[in-house]
């Protein structure tokens, strides 16, 4: 039942230019960490892109901060997750440009 | 606001255009297929299987007939292990990095005594949020029986560099595990 519900999924993804989607990744994640670093916040992720997947990883203060974090996303349509105090966010084909501005204007209020 | 314009748990979940549409009617060909009362359940559940698998080669380069499915990534690593000749592992290393999925090295700990292994985690340096490959290589002798590779770690999103890595181990004579699940269809390996 797992490989029915999957292959929508798969269907989808091979009509895709993966090249294409993967530069979409690269932008959004790239501006994430640009940011990131600007504001000096503890980035845990690789900075070369040849070093890292399509996720950007930022370190809070306690897991109770990255989970008000993510609450404060959810006010804004912001969708993440963390594991302890380890922030995860990885745009992908849905995500919009929009929708990183909107994380990177609250990446500001994560300095606390 | 669920446009998606806000999504960013592709590491997790995923999501597509349409995705709730397209999920709806697989699920509910799936019911009306094995709801029926004839005899066409099983024709239809291994096809779709096999289409499953045939996506999931194409997306690894991965020949006929060298792919099967599980439930889970630490599922999979179990069935490798246990896929293994007898005794295959007793008195060697399985080595993995101290970044890898937690559930691959609990599962790991828990086997050790089972296959008669030594589990051997190779740590984060202090203060880093990976393991650098040059620990890994360094730690990986001829007495590591399995090593598991992280390609892309779930934790930082550190990306190993699997050339250097497999090429080491085959000179090595190891069993190598690459866990790819959090770049597989996206990145592209050496």
């Amino acid at each position: 039942m797992a490989a029915v519900a999957s292959l929508p999924a798969l269907d989808w993804h091979a009509a895709q230019d993966g090249a294409a989607m993967l530069a979409q990744n690269r932008r959004m994640t790239g501006r994430i960490i640009a940011v990131a670093e600007d504001l000096g916040l503890a980035l845990v992720t690789p900075r070369p892109e040849a070093q890292r997947g399509g996720s950007v990883m930022i370190r809070l203060a306690s897991p109770e901060a990255a989970q008000a974090t993510l609450a404060a996303f959810r006010a804004t349509g912001l969708y993440a997750d963390a594991r302890g105090p380890v922030l995860r966010v990885s745009p992908g084909f849905v995500t919009t440009d929009e929708g990183v501005d909107r994380l990177i204007a609250a990446l500001p209020g994560m300095r606390a | 606001m669920t446009d998606g314009s806000g999504y960013f748990l592709y590491h997790s979940i995923g999501q597509y255009p349409g995705k709730v549409e397209a999920l709806s009617r697989a699920m509910g060909d799936f019911a009306r297929v094995w709801g029926a009362c004839d005899d066409g359940q099983w024709a239809y559940a291994l096809s779709q299987r096999a289409r499953f698998v045939d996506r999931w080669r194409a997306i690894i380069a991965a020949p006929e007939g060298s792919v099967t499915t599980c439930e889970s990534v630490t599922q999979g690593l179990h069935m490798l292990l246990t896929a293994l000749p007898k005794d295959r592992l007793r008195g060697k290393r399985v080595l993995v990095a101290g970044d890898c999925f937690p559930s691959n090295h609990f599962l790991l700990t828990g086997l050790q005594e089972r296959f008669g292994f030594t589990l051997d985690t190779v740590p984060l340096r202090q203060g880093a949020a990976w393991v650098e490959d040059e620990d890994l290589l360094a730690a990986w002798g001829p007495d590591v029986g399995l090593a598991l590779i992280t390609w892309v770690s779930s934790t930082s999103s550190h990306r190993a560099d699997l050339g250097p890595l497999v090429a080491h181990g085959r000179r090595m004579g190891s069993v190598i595990g690459v866990d790819i699940t959090q770049a597989a269809g996206s990145c592209r390996s050496a």
